[in-house]
C-alpha cells in the first residue's frame, strides 16, 4: 500500500504538490481565522445552580433551600456527583456529571427539573439559576471604574446600566461580576424615634409603603369600535410625594411616611466592595462563556467599551480597562514562541544546508516543516479543537520532529541519485527514486508510528491533568503523522521533480567528509573494547537514574502570565468596609514592589456569582509591567509573599492565573488521606469528628490531621420568647418581620427613573443597623398598640455559628484530612481503617467513608500502568516488526536509558524541577530515540539482507558511517529547533516548553552519542544479522 | 552468554517500563499535592502568631512591631477624658387642658351654688329669729313658726349637701391631678397661672419615665422637644408626680411645666433626663474603636511601643457616638486603636482563618 502511495506519488508529482500546496493555503487562511486561547478546557462537568436567599441563617439555607434542590435533581442521567455549600443567604449546588455527557445536554435537563422548584422553596428566595456555563480560565478581562468627582452610587448606575450591558452584548461574554459601588435604591429610612413617638409600628409603615409605590398596569377597555389602553399615573414616584402616604390617621390628623421615615436614595446592601489602585472603585470581572475564545472575545470586549469613552470622559470617569488581561500572555506567549520557531527553523535550515551541502535536498526537508504542521493545524480545527498554548506547545515539540522523515528520505534519495549516476548503466531516475524512498521506508513509517504511539498514554490521562495536556498529545501525534504523510508522498515527489535533473555533482558534503574519519577512528576504537564501553554505559545510566527521584517536582512550571492574583482571608465576621481598608493598605504596599504596575482588589462576592466568600475574603489582581523577565517576576512574587508574610491578621494565597484556575476546578480535597463521615445532626458529626482526628493523629505516619470543621463564623442569636410574644398578643411572624424589614429591608415596590428600574425598601437607617444594641432597640408594635424593644420579647446573645454547611450527594457532610510521611500510603490507610473502627462508634447514621487523594491516584495508577504497558508492548511489536529481531529490540532499548540520562542531566543544569511538561519531554525523546535506533539497526540489516555484505567491523562502521548524516542531522535539527526554546525558558509562552526542549535536547545528545558511537560496537558485538530474513513486511 | 544478556535486557526493559509508569503517575498526582502543599506553605507563620500573643495584666496582648503597625494602617489617638452629666431619653406628652377648664368651670358652679344656699340659709336663719320673736309674743302661731324653722333647717341640709359635693370634687380633683395641679383648678390665687395654661401660653407636660427609671425632681433637670434633637430641647419646670401614665407599661410619671406656645395638646415629646448621681468621669471610646466579640464589646489599646492589648467594655455606658468607660483598666498613656481593630482581632485570633478553597 505504501509502495503504491509513493509511486503514484511520484507519477503524479504535480498534483501531489498541487495539494500539497492548496492545503497549505487553505490551512494559512483556516489558521488566520481561527481564534487563540489560553488552556484547553479542562473544567470538569459541572452545572453550578445558585440561589439566593436573602436573610437566612446557614441552617435556614441548608433545609430550606440547598436540600430541596438537591433533592429535585437528584436522579438525573449521568450525575456523577453532586456537592454543595450553604452559607448565611446563598446556596451552592455544584452538580458533576459524568466527563463523557454532553454539558449542553446536562444543562437542559437540570433546568427543566429547577423550573418545578419555584413551589418548593420559601417566599423571596430564589429563583434557583444555573449559573452562566464559564470557560475553564473564566476570565476574560478584569477592568474597573474610579472617579474623582462622582459618588459611588452613581458611578455603580452607570455600570449597571451603560457598561455591563454593553459588555454582555458581546459574543462570549457569560457574565460580568460587578464588585464594588452602591446599588442605588429608594429608601425609606425608618426613624425609630418617630415610630415611638406616634405609636406606629415597623410592619404597619412597611405596608403603607407597599400600598403607594409600584409599577403597575391596568388592562385596557374594548367597545365594538375601540381599543384604549388603560395608563396609570399619579402613583408616588418622588420623594416629596412618597412623603405625603398617610400610614395612619389618629384623631383625625394623618401621619404620613414622611412623618415617621426619612426617605431618600440609600446603598443597598453590599455583598462585595472593590478598590483600584488603593483608591475605592468598582471592579469589573468579565466571565467567558463555555468554549469562547478569549483572544476575540478580549478584542470584541475592547472595541464595544470604545464606544463608552465619550460618555466616561464627560462624566469624569476613569476607565481601568485591563486590570487583568489574559490576552496580554496569549499575545506574548505566541509573539515569543512564533519568534522563537522561527529562529529554530532558520537553524533547522542552516543543518540542512550544511549537512547536504543542496540547497535542492534542504530546501525539500524545510518544506516537511509548513506542510506538517500546517495541515496538523487543520485538521485539529475541522475537529474543533481550539488553539490553544498546549497545542502550540505540541507543534512547537513537533517541529524539529517533522522534519526527520523528509530528513531521511531526500538525505537517501540524493544519495542515491548520486549513486547512481556513477553507475555505467543508470537506473532511471523514476525507478532511483523510487527505490531509494521505499529503501527507508520501514525506518521511517515505524519510526514515526512509534514516536506517535509513545503519545497515546498521555491522551488517556483522567482529570485535570489529562484535559490539559491531551491537547498537546493530539497536535503532536497529528504533526508526526502529517510529516510522515509528506515524507511518503510530497517528499519523493519533490525529490523527482528538483533532483532527478539536477546535476548531483558527486561530491561529499565537507562536513561529513571532515566528520567521518575521525567517526571511523572513534567506532574502531570502542569497538576494541566493547565490554568496557557498554559497563561504563550501564553505570552511568544507573548513576542517572538514581539521581532522578531526588529531582523536585511540580504540576506546571511557574507561568510568567505578568499577573498574580492574591487571595487574603481575615477573621470570619470581618466587614466590608475593613476589607477594602487592609486591602488598600494591603496594594498601596504592593503597588511599592517594583515592577508592579497596578492592584485592584474586590472583598466579598459579587451579587450573581457562584463563589461563597464572605466580607472577610478579598482576592487582589497584581498586574506586572509587560517586559519582566520570569526571574523578576518571581522576585515580585517573593515580595509579594513577604510583604502578606508581614502583614498581621491575613492568610494569603498568592498563584498565578492558571494555579488559580487549577485551584477552582479541583474540586474536594486534595491531601492523600480523607475520612468523610456523613450524618444528620451537625453537632454529633462535629463530635465524631473530633474522636476520629484524635485516633488519627495516633497512627504512624499521620502529618498534619485536620478536621475541616466548617468556619465559625460571629452571629447575633434572637431567640424569641413565646411567653413574652403571649403576653403582648403577637405572633413570632410579626416580630419576624419586623426584625427583617427593620436590618434585611423589604423590598416593597419598584420605581422607575428613566429606563432603569430601582427598588423601593423599608428598612432602619443605615446608622441604626450596626451594633448589637440597635437590633436589641428595635421597637416592635403588640397587640395592644405599644412600642416595645425587641429585647422585651427575645434573647439576644452573640454568638458564634456555622459559615457553612457541606453536602456530598445530598448528605451532611464532615471531613478529618491527613498527609502521610515515612510511610506507604495503603498499609497507612488499611491501619486507619482498622484502628477506627475498632476505636470509634459508628451508628446507621452516623458512617465514615475512606478517601482521599490517595485512592483516586491509586487508581489511576492502575490505568495509566495498564496502558502504558500495552503501548510498550506494541512499541515493542512494531519494531521487532520494522527490524525482525527480538535480539535487537532489547538492544535497541539499550538507547533509552541512556537518553534518560541525558534528560535528566538537562534537567540538573538548567535548574528546573521535574513536571507534568518534563515527562512529556522524556515521552517525546524516547521515541526520539528509538526512531535513530531503527535507522541505525534497520540500515545494517539492509546492508547485509539486501547488499549482501558480511556483518564484520568494517560493515558496521560502513553502515554507521552512512548513517552519520542522517542520525546527526536528524538528532541536530530536533535539538536546535528546541534550542531557542529551552534557553532562558522561564518566560511567557516557553515556561511550559522549556522543560521539555531541554530535556529532548540533553536526552538527544546523550541518545545520539550512544545511537553513533556505542551502538555500533553493540550490535558487531551481539547483533546477529542473517541474510535471508527480512523483517519487512511490505 | 546470549541468555544472560537476554534476560538482562529483559529485566532492564520491564523495570524501565514500570518505573516510567509508576514514575509518571506518581509525578501527575504528587505534582498536583505539591500545588497544594506549596500553597499552604504561603501560610506558614501559625507559630509566630502565637508567638506574639503574650498575657499582660490578665489581658491578651498582641505584639506587633512598629513598622507592621505603620504598614497596616493602625491608627490609635490618645485617650479623652471626659466627664458627661448622662441623660436617658423619655417620652413625654402635652397634656389636654380641657379638662382641667372643665373641672374648673364645674368648680366654680359648685362655689357659686354654695354661695347662693349660704345666703339662702342666712335669710333663712334671720326669717327664723323674727319668728321666735313673734311667736313669743304670741304674735306668730306655732304651726307658723314649726314651718319656719323647718324650712332654714332644709337650706341647712342643701348647703351641708352642696359643701359635701365640693369636699368631694376636691378630693377627686386633688386624686386624679395631685396636689399642684389640683391648686390650679382649686385655688383662686392660682387663677392667673391657670388662665396661662388653658389660654396656652404655658403647656402642661405628662413625662413618663421607662420602668426602670427614676426621677429625683429635686436634682434631675429635664428637657423636651418635638423632633429628636437634644440641641433643640427646652427646659420644663416640674410640678407634681401625675396620678395618671399615657402608658400601662411606663413607670413614674410627673408633671412639668413648658414655657412655650408652639406645643398643642397631644403632641409627643421626646425628654432628655438627665441621670441622677455624680457627674461621670472616664474616657471616651468612640464607636469605631469597639468591638463585639463573645456577646461583649471590646478596644484594643496601644501599650507601650509594640504591645495591643484586648480589654473588655463591659462596664462601660453608651452615650452618644461611643462609650463613656469610667473603669481604671486604662493607663493615661495607653493609646486608644481607633481603626485596624479587627485586624489585630483577625491576628489574635489567625488560627481559626480557614483556608477559602479548601472546600
Amino acid at each position: 500500500m505504501l509502495a503504491t502511495l509513493v509511486r503514484f506519488s511520484i507519477n503524479y508529482r504535480g498534483v501531489v504538490i498541487a495539494i500539497a500546496m492548496l492545503l497549505m493555503i487553505y490551512s494559512v487562511y483556516q489558521l488566520s481565522r481561527a481564534g487563540l486561547d489560553i488552556f484547553p478546557e479542562f473544567s470538569p462537568n459541572l452545572i453550578v445552580v445558585q440561589t439566593e436567599a436573602p436573610g437566612y441563617s446557614t441552617e435556614q439555607v441548608e433545609v430550606l433551600v440547598t436540600r430541596p434542590i438537591e433533592t429535585t435533581l437528584s436522579g438525573l442521567i449521568g450525575i456523577d456527583h453532586v456537592r454543595s455549600e450553604s452559607i448565611q443567604g446563598l446556596s451552592i449546588v455544584n452538580i458533576y456529571f459524568e466527563e463523557d455527557t454532553d454539558i449542553y445536554r446536562n444543562r437542559q435537563l437540570v433546568s427543566e427539573r429547577l423550573a418545578g422548584l419555584i413551589n418548593l422553596l420559601p417566599e423571596g428566595v430564589g429563583p434557583a439559576v444555573p449559573v452562566p456555563m464559564a470557560s475553564s480560565s473564566a476570565t476574560i478581562l478584569t477592568m474597573g471604574v474610579t472617579s474623582s468627582s462622582k459618588d459611588m452610587m452613581e458611578l455603580r448606575s452607570m455600570v449597571d446600566w451603560n457598561l455591563v450591558p454593553t459588555i454582555l452584548s458581546v459574543p462570549g461574554v457569560a457574565d460580568v461580576n460587578v464588585f464594588g459601588g452602591d446599588v442605588k435604591q429608594l429608601q425609606i429610612q425608618i426613624d425609630e424615634n418617630k415610630l415611638r413617638q406616634f405609636d406606629i409600628g415597623i410592619n404597619e409603615v412597611a405596608d403603607a409603603a407597599k400600598q403607594a409605590t409600584g409599577i403597575f398596569g391596568a388592562g385596557f377597555i374594548e367597545n365594538s369600535n375601540q381599543r384604549l389602553s388603560l395608563s396609570l399615573t399619579g402613583l408616588p414616584e418622588q420623594i416629596d410625594e412618597l412623603e405625603q402616604v398617610v400610614v395612619k390617621h389618629i384623631d383625625g390628623v394623618s401621619i404620613t411616611l414622611g412623618d415617621v421615615a426619612n426617605i431618600d436614595y440609600g446603598a443597598e446592601p453590599s455583598f462585595g466592595a472593590g478598590s483600584i489602585l488603593g483608591k475605592e472603585g468598582i471592579v469589573l470581572m468579565v466571565i467567558g462563556q463555555y468554549g469562547a475564545n478569549t483572544l476575540n472575545v478580549s478584542n470584541a470586549v475592547e472595541e464595544a467599551i470604545q464606544d463608552l469613552d465619550d460618555i466616561f470622559a464627560e462624566n469624569d470617569i476613569k476607565l481601568h480597562p485591563t486590570l487583568f488581561r489574559p490576552a496580554n500572555y496569549i499575545e506574548r506567549s505566541v509573539s515569543s514562541i512564533t519568534g522563537h520557531l522561527l529562529i529554530g527553523g532558520l537553524f533547522v535550515v542552516a543543518v540542512l544546508v550544511i549537512f547536504l551541502f543542496n540547497f535542492r535536498t534542504a530546501f525539500i526537508s524545510v518544506m516537511a516543516i509548513p506542510l506538517s504542521l500546517l495541515t496538523a493545524i487543520l485538521v485539529l480545527l475541522e475537529l474543533g479543537v481550539n488553539l490553544n498554548i498546549m497545542v502550540i506547545g505540541g507543534l512547537a515539540i513537533a517541529l524539529g520532529e517533522v522534519v526527520d522523515d523528509a530528513i531521511i528520505d531526500t538525505e537517501n534519495i540524493f544519495r542515491r541519485l548520486r549513486q547512481n549516476k556513477l553507475l555505467s548503466k543508470p537506473l532511471p531516475m523514476k525507478e532511483v527514486v523510487y527505490n531509494a524512498s521505499m529503501e527507508v521506508r520501514g525506518s521511517v513509517v515505524y519510526a514515526s508510528f512509534i514516536v506517535a504511539l509513545v503519545f497515546v498514554p498521555l491522551l488517556h490521562l483522567s482529570g485535570i491533568t489529562g484535559r490539559l495536556f491531551a491537547p498537546l498529545g493530539m497536535a503532536y501525534i497529528l504533526s508526526i503523522m502529517m510529516s510522515l504523510l509528506v515524507a511518503l508522498t510530497v517528499t519523493p515527489a519533490l525529490c523527482y521533480v528538483l533532483l532527478a535533473k539536477d546535476k548531483l555533482k558527486n561530491i561529499e558534503p565537507p562536513l561529513i567528509n571532515m566528520l567521518q574519519p575521525y567517526y571511523e577512528k572513534a567506532l574502531t576504537l570502542i569497538s576494541r573494547s566493547p565490554y568496557l564501553v557498554i559497563i561504563s554505559t550501564i553505570l552511568l545510566c544507573l548513576s542517572g537514574l538514581s539521581i532522578l527521584p531526588s529531582v523536585g517536582g511540580q504540576f506546571i512550571p511557574n507561568l510568567r502570565e505578568g499577573h498574580y492574583i492574591v487571595h487574603t482571608s481575615s477573621i470570619s465576621g470581618t466587614s466590608l468596609k475593613e476589607s477594602i481598608r487592609v486591602g488598600n493598605q494591603v496594594s498601596e504596599l504592593f503597588m511599592d514592589i517594583p515592577g508592579v504596575v497596578s492592584v485592584s482588589l474586590w472583598s466579598g462576592r459579587a451579587e450573581r456569582g457562584a463563589d461563597t466568600f464572605g466580607s472577610h475574603y478579598s482576592e487582589f489582581e497584581v498586574d506586572l509591567d509587560i517586559n519582566l523577565s520570569g526571574s523578576e517576576q518571581q522576585q515580585v512574587l517573593d515580595s509579594i509573599r513577604d510583604t502578606l508574610n508581614n502583614f498581621p491578621g491575613l492568610r494569603y494565597e498568592a498563584h498565578n492565573f492558571l494555579s488559580e484556575r487549577i485551584h477552582e476546578t479541583i474540586s474536594g480535597y486534595t491531601t492523600p488521606i480523607v475520612v468523610n463521615i456523613y450524618g444528620n445532626d451537625l453537632d454529633a458529626l462535629d463530635k465524631k469528628a473530633t474522636e476520629v482526628a484524635a485516633v488519627m493523629k495516633k497512627i504512624e505516619g499521620a502529618s498534619s490531621v485536620q478536621v475541616q470543621s466548617s468556619t465559625p463564623t460571629p452571629l447575633l442569636q434572637i431567640a424569641l420568647r413565646l411567653d413574652k410574644l403571649k403576653e403582648h398578643g403577637l405572633t413570632p411572624l410579626e416580630v419576624v418581620d419586623s426584625i427583617k424589614t427593620g436590618f434585611e429591608g423589604l423590598s416593597v415596590a419598584k420605581y422607575q427613573e428613566d429606563n432603569r428600574i430601582f427598588n423601593v425598601v423599608v428598612s432602619l437607617p443605615e446608622n441604626k443597623r450596626q451594633t448589637p444594641n440597635d437590633v436589641r432597640q428595635l421597637p416592635i408594635k403588640t397587640a395592644g398598640g405599644l412600642l416595645l424593644p425587641l429585647e422585651e420579647f427575645a434573647d439576644i446573645r452573640q454568638q458564634s455559628g456555622r459559615y457553612n454547611i457541606l453536602h456530598q450527594d445530598g448528605q451532611r457532610l464532615q471531613s478529618i484530612t491527613s498527609n502521610v510521611i515515612n510511610r506507604d500510603i495503603v498499609s497507612f490507610m488499611d491501619d486507619l481503617e482498622d484502628t477506627i473502627f475498632a476505636e470509634v462508634e459508628f451508628t446507621a447514621e452516623i458512617y465514615p467513608e475512606f478517601t482521599g487523594a490517595a485512592i483516586e491516584q491509586a487508581k489511576a495508577k492502575e490505568e495509566l500502568i495498564v496502558l502504558s504497558t500495552l503501548v510498550l508492548a506494541i512499541v515493542m511489536m512494531l519494531i521487532y516488526i520494522a527490524i525482525g529481531s527480538f535480539r535487537h529490540v532489547l538492544l535497541m532499548l539499550i538507547n533509552l536509558p541512556f537518553a534518560l540520562v541525558g534528560g535528566v542531566i538537562a534537567v540538573l543544569i538548567t535548574g528546573g524541577g521535574l513536571s507534568v511538561g518534563s515527562l512529556v519531554g522524556f515521552v517525546t525523546l524516547f521515541g526520539i530515540t528509538i526512531r535513530n535506533s531503527i535507522m541505525l539497526v534497520s540500515h545494517y540489516q539492509y546492508l547485509v539482507q539486501e547488499e549482501g555484505l558480511p556483518w564484520n567491523l568494517e560493515v558496521a562502521i560502513q553502515g554507521a558511517k552512512e548513517r552519520l548524516p542522517s542520525i546527526l542531522m536528524t538528532a541536530l535539527v530536533t535539538a536546535l529547533a528546541m534550542l531557542p526554546i529551552a534557553i532562558n525558558s522561564d518566560n511567557p509562552g516557553r515556561e511550559i516548553m522549556g522543560p521539555m526542549a531541554a530535556i529532548i535536547i540533553g536526552g538527544l545528545a546523550s541518545s545520539t552519542i550512544l545511537n553513533l558511537l556505542i551502538m555500533p560496537a553493540i550490535m558487531l558485538k551481539f547483533g546477529r544479522f542473517n541474510k535471508k530474513k527480512s523483517g519487512y513486511l511490505i | 552468554m546470549n541468555w544472560l544478556i537476554k534476560s538482562f535486557l529483559i529485566l532492564l526493559v520491564i523495570s524501565l517500563a514500570t518505573f516510567l509508569a509508576v514514575r509518571t503517575i506518581d509525578k501527575d498526582n504528587d505534582l498536583i499535592n505539591d500545588l497544594i502543599v506549596n500553597d499552604s506553605a504561603d501560610d506558614d507563620d501559625e507559630d509566630e502568631g502565637e508567638e506574639r500573643i503574650s498575657i499582660v495584666d490578665g489581658y491578651k496582648a498582641l505584639a506587633l512591631d512598629e513598622k507592621v503597625a505603620e504598614a497596616s494602617g493602625l491608627k490609635f489617638e490618645s485617650l479623652k477624658s471626659i466627664s458627661i452629666k448622662p441623660e436617658f431619653i423619655a417620652y413625654a406628652e402635652v397634656v389636654d387642658v380641657q379638662p382641667l377648664v372643665s373641672l374648673k368651670a364645674e368648680h366654680q358652679d359648685l362655689l357659686a351654688e354654695r354661695k347662693v344656699l349660704q345666703n339662702d340659709l342666712y335669710n333663712h336663719n334671720k326669717i327664723l329669729e323674727r319668728a321666735e320673736a313673734l311667736h313669743k309674743v304670741k304674735s306668730l302661731s306655732t304651726r307658723d313658726l314649726e314651718k319656719t324653722r323647718f324650712e332654714r333647717d332644709q337650706k341647712a341640709s342643701e348647703l351641708n349637701a352642696i359643701n359635701t359635693r365640693v369636699n368631694g370634687f376636691v378630693f377627686k380633683v386633688k386624686s386624679n391631678w395631685g396636689d399642684i395641679i389640683s391648686k390650679l383648678i382649686l385655688d383662686r390665687e392660682q387663677q392667673d397661672a391657670f388662665n396661662e395654661v388653658a389660654a396656652q401660653q404655658k403647656a402642661l407636660i405628662l413625662l413618663s419615665l421607662p420602668k426602670s427609671q427614676s426621677l429625683d425632681f429635686q436634682n434631675q433637670t429635664v428637657f423636651v422637644s418635638g423632633v429628636n434633637n437634644r440641641e433643640l430641647a427646652q427646659k420644663i419646670v416640674y410640678l407634681d408626680q401625675a396620678k395618671m401614665v399615657n402608658n400601662p407599661l411606663y413607670g413614674e410619671s410627673y408633671f412639668y411645666f413648658l414655657d412655650s406656645q408652639k406645643v398643642r395638646s397631644g403632641m409627643r415629646l421626646f425628654a432628655w433626663i438627665e441621670e441622677s448621681g455624680n457627674i461621670s468621669e472616664g474616657y471616651f471610646i468612640t464607636d469605631e474603636a469597639v468591638l463585639w466579640y463573645a456577646n461583649e464589646p471590646w478596644i484594643y489599646v496601644k501599650h507601650g511601643e509594640e504591645l495591643f492589648i484586648r480589654k473588655p467594655l463591659g462596664k462601660a455606658k453608651k452615650i452618644d457616638n461611643g462609650w463613656l468607660l469610667e473603669d481604671k483598666m486604662l493607663v493615661g498613656d495607653d493609646l486608644l486603636v481607633t481603626e485596624g481593630g479587627q485586624t489585630l482581632l483577625s491576628e489574635e485570633f489567625k488560627w481559626a482563618i480557614p483556608d477559602e478553597n479548601d472546600d
